[in-house]
């Protein structure tokens, strides 16, 4: 996997060195400078060593999951490449009809071999082409006579044995050459599998209606020698046979349907040359076989951004700079287009369509920027051209005369290996958004971890203060005790990954047909090194930031052990107290996050590098601040500039400037500041560093409200982003940080928290319920919904959950009181009031384990809900087989052709016939609607098909009240059309096909008109859209190996026959009488007729449920992982809470709490934190996947009823309880052990 | 309470030997003590730090073990019950005050008084009704829902005396009960425990470092490396 998020993966590799190596050598330094805090810090690993282990283990789960989710891509990556070049061989491009500018049936668009001489002939000798391969290839129905057993979509390819040779030649399995002449046939593996083929068998090929006897001399592998060409495909049966055989067979003679292109080098050497090799004969054709074409004049651009989206909207970049296509036709004269044409050069692949797109772009903007009243802007053109000067100079000539070439290069190997490579990102992008979930858990692990240890070694601390240490040894000490659990747990995540990433891949090769080809499990050096080093970079964070908080300790009450108490300024709740704590927030790293905000979003200018400029210096006053350079005269003892800033060669400046103003402001503090003033050093960074500078140092500063603060700061400019980016997790996530803001706002003026902490929360709550309904779609218009919008609203919600269980629990205390538990009660009330009253250590694993549920419970119920929308039996359409025709051997009456094989047809109550024209032969548009045409597949159905089908309306257009009235208006008028579900809903960003969508229709809508167009010869009929259908009206066209991606329109077949006659698809569609084995039935029909496959719809829809279930399940249990995160929370807590409460044990046991009922009390603590936390994230996951289905929020849900998933949703419930009593045991059991007389010792 | 030889005995202890095992090192902390206690008594155990007086209180109630000799509660060999029993026991008989409180913080203070009484099996209501009533006796009724965290270091104790004795137990064990009290609020707690102890007639066994505490008790034992060196009655303790 070369590309993550757009960035390469080799770039995001050495940031992650240089960062990782910055947070080592600050380890070195600080070791280097004060061993004996470092070694105090490191000598309390070995100390507790179960706890250490456990530590370890919760600490290495985020490594484990970055490993996974790279290591998964760089699989999917690297089997998919593995494959391509097996596949393809020597072959690195292949010449074919250029058949996007001159549409012709299938079967006639050749390539002619006098042309191919002539091309041949213009670049002989060429130093980076080593040969070329005329080939005919055919999908043809074959039979085994030797086995009965037929497979009607074979590729059989033909092609000169000589010419082969340069490309490999035809190898068999065990390493021959294989050498065709007369009735042989070589078949390759997936053929041989198909009809139980072996050496010697005799099998019959169909061209043409005609069988043709040919024997198998030998099996070979899968490759484009022997008729893979669609690489993308899993099963791909073929054979090769020699050129004297098909050529005849086919009727062609003088032409070929494409012709291979070797470059000089390997199969991987010879790829390299790809782009000058395809420049080369194209612009030999260029030059040579060009003809005028179609309308260039009527191209609309519009086209272009809708097929760049394919390519494009796969990562933010993509994203970003097809609004800023869209912004340059808006406004053609404020274009950068020199900007465009580099940015889509840097992420397209370099090939011909793209060129093209990239050409009209530039002359739709050329053209509209010399429109406007300033007249041509020649920058605009020239940049363009520019940029696409030394691609193909020839072609764009070509074009610029509006000619286009007759043939096309395509670079097979280079697209195939980019398209492998942009699955593989999607993969890690998928594994990544989900492992966020566990990361988020992991990180909250390792902050409770931290915050448990610090508050073990409080009186250690407070005692080490009290004899002369500062508040950074403690840090430094704290940091070297993290950071070795951070590098051990770094590298155990590491192996541990790997070890996690091999049962991921078995998982993967065992779900059904999900996968278009096995995968075999392998890492990449960057992808390993990024995640250690990510596992390391996060771990230091937490770890600083703990400590951080952790050294701020009252050192008095840290040697007695005993609670802070809250200090409060004399200007707590008081605006100007909350004017400094926001300057002080700015001045400590906020006015840093601006600028860079700022920067992201605006691009550098004066104002972020102001902010950035400023915010560095007020980085380097606050460090100073607590230091005895910053002390006042009075307190300032001897002693110079602290010097380790000055490690860091480029901050020396900034860490000079800092040193300056302290200087110059430290003997002229003050307690505080006007309030004018104190305002406008917030708007005004330079006059915030100043004041404070010049502030009190004892000044009490909320750096909650401050950090508050900043956080609504940032919600107002992702706020203000949607108007650009319309996305609604920049609108989410910035009304979130508003709430947050408010909340510590009103924490701050002395608002009862519970109120707070209630009342936020559950507006929260409601907001995020509201987002999946168009509620606000008054103020910020519609927004586009991604992945990433699941972690966000998991996080919100499920932190805003914990709020309300935590502020309101005491109410549950008395509650319990109450319940009778009999003789258990003593160890259910120590249970209950130790969680309840521990708010942020049980809030922390609460929300560990609520976010891990959340995320389980969501994409088990989305799986759940979208495999009963799509994939109900609805989606049979009251049929039961399926039956696909061959377009070499046409059926007409599938009922007599039947009988006559001899099969007894009493069964089958009816036959409907249905044809169909694939997208790449047909387009459409609302006759009223200006500008193009849009690809679409289309079914033209009989009478039959009208008369019995189950397929349910939608919606009707006026006039019509039932499914009935309008299939039997659809039979008697064939001028309608009933369009799918799909076609009123969002675009299919992963298929070709489909790309037309319409806005959508209410109910008794007025009927309108739709334009059908036959590609090939462009003729044009109208239909009438009398009716949608419902989403299973999608689904039964899944079915169709051509239109997986979704529904087609319907209509009529007379229709259809006058518009599309070349439409040689057809399928027939049984409804068997009940009772009747529908799947021995189809293969009964399979095996006597040789031209036709026959599938059970039972079957192919189960099939379908178990590949949504089975990735289901390869998700859930990479999900799981986060639970172990949670589960192992519980188990630090229980092992703290054991050391912790060892003299409260003792007392209970003396006041009469027996073994056993200690051990209890602990089981209970835990598994009510599990309980409260599972029924947390379920109680949310369910709500909000019903109100993502019930609001219609995704495309294709509307209108869909909601079903809860019980049976996964109790199971994942059961283990994560289960999981977490298991973990509590040893603890527990612990716990019980604990000697009464010792514990009650006190020295 | 004077000393009467016809009074039922309540504590026997016969040749008990404690032994603490540090590493290799072996600490004899009781080296073979004989000790008897009546019913109703209140008795003080002093001696230096390390002399094995709270060894003897732990070993006598029962929270810890010894490797020979015998005690005898109320005439139960308390040696030869199960962990369990002896658990039962000490809920069913005994109350205990420590020096630390040993409150548990997450509770208020009428819940940690009724934490004996609720696994002695009283209903939860009757329970709180009671530890309301102990409460009112230690003069904190109105501190009820207040937990360990938010009273002062006497309030806490008292709770602890509260707790000791809502489940009306024969003896109260009390572990350096006014050691970490300024001197007024050590007497306030001393008066309940003498108060307790004439009013409920219950037999307390007090450690302590303070003469003035063991003044107001019937007896005091003085402890030296292991052993009982004297005793000494009220009369005769200075």
């Amino acid at each position: 996997m070369d590309q993550l998020f757009g960035i390469s993966t080799q770039t995001l590799a050495t940031a992650c060195i240089i960062i990782t190596a910055i947070i080592l050598g600050i380890l070195i330094i600080v070791a280097l400078r004060n061993p004996v805090m470092f070694k105090l810090g490191l000598r309390n690993i070995p100390r507790r060593k179960t706890q250490t282990a456990l530590i370890i283990f919760g600490l290495m789960l985020a490594t484990v999951i970055i490993t996974t989710a790279f290591s998964t891509g760089d699989t999917v990556s690297n089997s998919a490449t593995k494959e391509i070049y097996s596949l393809l061989g020597e072959t690195d491009e292949v010449i074919q009809w250029n058949r996007d500018d001159f549409p012709r049936p299938i079967d006639e668009q050749l390539v002619s071999l006098e042309h191919l001489d002539t091309i041949i002939a213009s670049l002989k000798n060429d130093p980076d082409i080593e040969g070329y391969l005329p080939v005919l290839a055919e999908q043809i129905p074959i039979r085994s006579r030797s086995t009965g057993l037929n497979e009607t979509k074979s590729v059989i390819v033909s092609y000169p044995s000589d010419a082969a040779k340069t490309f490999g030649g035809l190898i068999d399995i065990s390493g021959n050459p294989v050498n065709l002449s007369g009735n042989q046939i070589a078949i390759n593996t997936d053929l041989a599998d198909a009809i139980d083929g072996k050496i010697g068998d005799e099998l019959d090929i169909f061209v043409n209606n005609q069988a043709i006897p040919v024997v198998v001399i030998a099996i070979v592998p899968k490759s484009v020698l022997s008729g893979t060409f669609d690489v993308s495909k899993g099963n791909l049966p073929g054979g090769a046979v020699a050129l004297d055989l098909l050529g005849p067979a086919l009727g062609l003679t003088g032409y070929v349907q494409a012709v291979l292109v070797t470059n000089t080098g390997d199969r991987y050497e010879g790829m390299e040359r790809t782009d000058v090799v395809t420049e080369k004969i194209e612009a030999v054709i260029a030059e040579l076989y060009t003809e005028p074409a179609g309308n260039p004049g009527e191209i609309d651009p519009s086209i272009f951004i809708k097929a760049l989206e394919k390519n494009l909207s796969v990562t933010s970049e993509g994203t970003a700079l097809l609004k800023d296509i869209e912004k340059a036709f808006a406004d053609p004269e404020l274009a950068d287009s020199q900007d465009i044409v580099t940015r889509l050069e840097n992420l397209l692949p370099n090939d011909r369509s793209t060129k093209k797109m990239i050409l009209t772009i530039e002359q739709a903007l050329t053209e509209l920027a010399s429109s406007t009243e300033n007249g041509p802007r020649p920058d605009v053109s020239e940049g363009v051209s520019q940029a696409l000067v030394g691609r193909s100079s020839q072609n764009i000539a070509a074009l610029s005369k509006n000619e286009l070439p007759l043939y096309t290069v395509m670079k097979v190997k280079q697209d195939s290996i980019f398209i492998a490579d942009i699955a593989a990102s999607i993969f890690t992008t998928i594994f990544l958004i989900i492992g966020l979930f566990s990361i988020a858990a992991g990180i909250l692990l390792i902050f409770l971890i931290f915050i448990m240890l610090t508050s073990e070694r409080k009186p250690e601390m407070g005692m080490a203060r009290a004899v002369g240490a500062r508040r950074s040894h403690l840090i430094e000490s704290y940091l070297a005790e993290g950071m070795g659990y951070d590098i051990g747990s770094a590298v155990v995540g590491l192996l541990a990954g790997i070890g996690v990433t091999y049962v991921m891949i078995a998982l993967l090769n065992n779900v059904g047909n999900a996968l278009p080809l096995p995968l075999t499990a392998s890492f990449s050096a960057n992808g390993l090194i990024i995640s250690f080093c990510l596992g390391i970079i996060v771990t230091f964070l937490v770890v600083v930031f703990a400590a951080a908080r952790a050294s701020r300790i009252n050192i008095v009450a840290a040697i007695r052990d005993i609670p802070e108490e809250t200090i409060g300024g004399e200007d707590s709740a008081t605006i100007n107290g909350y004017l400094h704590s926001i300057t002080r927030a700015l001045v400590g790293g906020g006015y840093i996050v601006a600028g860079l905000l700022l920067m992201l979003r605006f691009g550098p200018g004066t104002l972020p590098i102001l902010f950035l400029i400023v915010g560095a210096i007020g980085i380097g006053v606050h460090s100073l601040l607590g230091t005895n350079y910053g002390a006042s005269l009075n307190e300032r003892t001897e002693g110079g500039l602290p010097k380790r800033p000055l490690l860091l060669l480029p901050a020396i400046p900034i860490y000079l400037i800092s040193a300056l103003l302290v200087k110059l402001t430290r003997d002229r503090r003050r307690e505080r500041f006007p309030f004018l003033l104190q305002l406008i050093a917030i708007i005004f960074p330079p006059l915030g560093v100043v004041v404070v500078a010049m502030t009190k140092r004892e000044r009490t500063t909320a750096w909650s409200v401050g950090y508050g603060s900043i956080g609504l700061f940032i919600g107002i400019i992702l706020f203000q982003w949607i108007w650009d980016t319309p996305q609604l997790a920049l609108f989410t996530t910035g009304v979130s940080l508003f709430f947050l803001w408010v909340a510590v706002s009103l924490r701050y003026f002395e608002i009862k928290e519970r109120i707070t902490f209630t009342i936020i929360p559950i507006l929260l709550l409601i907001f995020w319920y509201l987002t999946a309904t168009d509620a606000y779609n008054w103020i910020v218009g519609e927004l586009d919904g991604g992945p990433e919008l699941m972690f966000v609203s998991g996080l919100v919600m499920v932190t805003a959950a914990t709020m309300i269980i935590l502020y309101n629990a005491e109410i549950a205390l008395p509650l319990v009181s109450k319940l009778r538990f009999g003789r258990i009660m003593p160890a259910v009330k120590t249970a209950v009031a130790y969680p309840l009253r521990s708010r942020l250590r049980t809030g922390m694993t609460l929300m560990m384990i609520g976010l891990i549920t959340f995320a389980l419970v969501m994409v088990a119920s989305m799986n759940t809900n979208f495999a009963q929308i799509f994939l109900s039996d609805d989606a049979k359409g009251g049929f039961d087989i399926q039956v696909q025709g061959n377009p070499e051997t046409p059926i007409q009456d599938l009922r007599e052709t039947l009988t006559d094989a001899g099969i007894k047809t009493d069964t089958i109550e009816n036959i409907s016939r249905i044809q169909y024209a694939a997208f790449y032969e047909t387009e459409i548009k609302p006759r009223e609607a200006e500008g193009r045409f849009y690809s679409y597949g289309i079914m033209g159905v009989d009478d039959e098909f009208l008369q019995i089908n189950t397929l349910e309306i939608e919606q009707f257009a006026q006039g019509y009240n039932s499914s009935q009235e309008v299939w039997e208006a659809l039979r008697t008028n064939p001028n309608f059309a009933v369009i799918p579900h799909g076609m009123t809903t969002g675009t299919n960003r992963f298929a070709d096909a489909n790309l037309l969508t319409l806005e959508p229709l209410v109910d008794n809508f007025e009927p309108f008109e739709i334009s059908l167009r036959n590609k090939a010869t462009q003729e044009i009929v109208n239909v009438t859209v009398i009716a949608k259908t419902n989403t299973a009206g999608d689904s039964f066209g899944v079915f169709m190996d051509e239109m997986r991606a979704s529904g087609a329109m319907i209509i009529n077949n007379t229709v259809f026959e006058t518009v599309l006659p070349d439409a040689d698809l057809e399928y027939f569609y049984l409804q068997t009488s009940k009772g009747i084995d529908t799947d021995k039935l189809a293969k009964t029909i399979e095996s006597a007729l040789v031209q036709v496959s026959a599938e059970s719809l039972q079957n192919l829809l189960d099939d379908e449920r178990a590949t949504a279930t089975g990735f289901l399940l390869v998700l859930q249990g990479f999900m799981g992982l986060g639970l172990i995160v949670g589960i192992a929370a519980l188990g630090v807590i229980s092992f703290r809470a054991v050391v912790e409460r060892r003299q409260q044990i003792g007392m209970l046991r003396a006041i009469g709490y027996q073994r056993a009922m200690i051990a209890l009390s602990f089981l209970l603590e835990s598994g009510f934190i599990a309980l409260v936390g599972i029924a947390l994230g379920l109680i949310l996951g369910i709500t909000f996947s019903w109100s993502v289905i019930a609001s219609g929020g995704i495309p294709g849900t509307e209108g869909a009823s909601f079903v809860i998933p019980w049976r996964y949703l109790i199971v994942i419930a059961s283990i994560a309880f289960a999981a977490s009593l298991v973990m509590t045991y040893f603890p527990a059991r612990q716990a019980s052990k604990v000697e009464v007389a010792e514990a009650l010792r006190y020295e | 309470m004077a000393l009467d030889e016809n009074d039922q005995l309540i504590i026997e202890a016969k040749a008990v030997h404690k032994t603490y095992y540090t590493g290799n090192v072996e600490v004899p902390a009781l080296r073979g003590v004989d000790l008897k206690v009546q019913k109703g008594e209140m008795l003080a155990i002093m001696g230096p730090s390390g002399c094995g007086k709270t060894t003897l209180l732990n070993c006598l109630s029962g929270l810890d073990t010894f490797e020979k000799g015998t005690v005898s509660i109320n005439g139960e060999d308390i040696t030869r019950l199960a962990d369990n029993e002896k658990t039962d026991f000490r809920a069913r008989e005994m109350g205990f005050v420590f020096q630390t409180y040993n409150l548990l913080p997450v509770l208020d203070a009428v819940e940690n008084i009724e934490l004996p009484l609720i696994v002695s099996g009283v209903r939860p209501s009757l329970a709180r009704k009671q530890a309301l009533a102990a409460l009112e006796r230690v003069n904190l009724a109105e501190y009820a829902s207040h937990r360990p965290g938010q009273l002062s270091g006497g309030q806490r104790q008292r709770v602890t005396l509260a707790r000791s004795v809502v489940n009306t137990p024969a003896i109260v064990w009390a572990d350096e009960p006014t050691g970490a009290l300024d001197s007024q609020t050590a007497t306030e707690i001393m008066d309940l425990l003498c108060d307790l102890n004439k009013k409920e007639h219950q037999t307390q066994v007090i450690v302590t470092h303070a003469p003035e505490v063991a003044k107001l008790c019937d007896r005091t034992i003085y402890m030296a490396d292991g052993l009982i060196e004297r005793e000494e009655l009220a009369e005769q303790t200075t």
